[in-house]
């Protein structure tokens, strides 16, 4: 019984390993060969009027939709009623709901944040001219107001989580954010950390993917544009260190 | 491949309770409780001998182990 899955394994990997293999190979060779060929006037700086505006103002909607979906969630929690004691679902309505917009929240924070760390790259930078000062500043002032929104927002949607789960409260006053997720993490049952190991092991593969995947990114346009360090080495940085986190864990546990 | 099954979801109708309920006896969340009676978690043996202790029972009249 074994063997035979054992059999039944074996093959489509090593077809799966030659056909990854035939797809290098085609790609090494038409980035290697020259026939890759990128048109001069290829531009990345997205703009319409000013430099990089389309960029900012893809980012910024996409704070703006969040943030609508963020208090569209909050005022409707606030309006819905507890489920009845003997409710068996794994999940109530009013749970969904609140992970729905504790999920809006979280990315909000990070696009608004990004934006906000752009924006003031943006102003910082060495070479500016005179005619975008007014829209390098709107876009900064904009940038650092809606992030205080979603910041503000988050606080908002935290307290509807002590609200709704009064044993599980976040302590707002703890001197840290990490002890504020130590106590919050001591504080759940078992089936809820299984929950949390489970989520944290899923996004330390992803994060593991996305990493190698940025790599092979800006390995290609390193082909494409002219050699392009930075990037692969801060990614390679980020993806050793997730890894010397894990395995300082693996360590402390067995200890 | 054997798997821990259970009886959770009948001895609660048992004695009429609900998930919230047993949860609140055992110290254990309400997902905790919906999650086990699914399958989806293998609770620990503190918390099995917990869920068996509500019901009066033992606690291989609650769990056992089924070969798939």
């Amino acid at each position: 019984m074994m063997n035979k899955s054992n059999s039944n394994s074996k093959l489509p990997k090593t077809w799966k390993l030659i056909i990854f293999g035939l797809i290098g190979g085609v790609f090494g060779y038409a980035l290697s060969s020259g026939s890759f060929v990128v048109p001069q006037n290829i531009d990345f700086s997205l703009s319409l009027i000013y430099e990089y505006d389309i960029l900012f103002a893809f980012l910024m909607l996409m704070v703006l939709v969040l943030l609508v979906a963020n208090v569209t969630g909050l005022v409707r929690l606030k309006a819905m009623k507890e489920p009845s004691q003997s409710s068996d679902l794994p999940i109530t309505p009013k749970e969904k709901l609140f992970n729905a917009t504790m999920k809006f929240s979280n990315y909000n924070i990070i696009i608004s944040f990004i934006t906000m760390v752009l924006a003031m790259a943006y102003a910082m930078r060495s070479v500016s001219v005179d005619r975008e000062n007014t829209y390098m500043l709107v876009n900064l002032i904009a940038s650092l107001v809606l992030f205080i929104i979603v910041a503000v927002l988050q606080n908002r949607t935290l307290a509807m989580f002590n609200q709704m789960y009064p044993h599980r409260k976040i302590n707002f006053n703890a001197s840290t954010s990490k002890e504020t997720e130590r106590e919050l993490f001591a504080e759940m049952d078992e089936g809820e950390q299984w929950i949390v190991y489970r989520s944290a092991y899923s996004a330390y593969r992803t994060a593991n993917a996305m990493l190698i995947g940025g790599i092979v990114f800006f390995l290609i346009y390193s082909v494409a544009f002219g050699f392009t360090p930075l990037p692969i080495i801060v990614l390679g940085l980020v993806w050793l260190g997730q890894n010397m986190a894990y395995h300082r864990e693996v360590n402390r546990q067995y200890r | 491949m054997s798997k821990l099954v259970n009886r959770v979801r009948e001895f609660r109708a048992r004695d009429r309770l609900s998930q919230e309920e047993l949860a609140k006896r055992i110290g254990a969340s309400r997902q905790t409780i919906a999650l086990i009676e699914r399958g989806d978690y293998s609770p620990s043996v503190l918390l099995g001998l917990k869920i068996a202790e509500v019901f009066a029972v033992r606690v291989e009249d609650v769990f056992s182990i089924e070969s798939e």
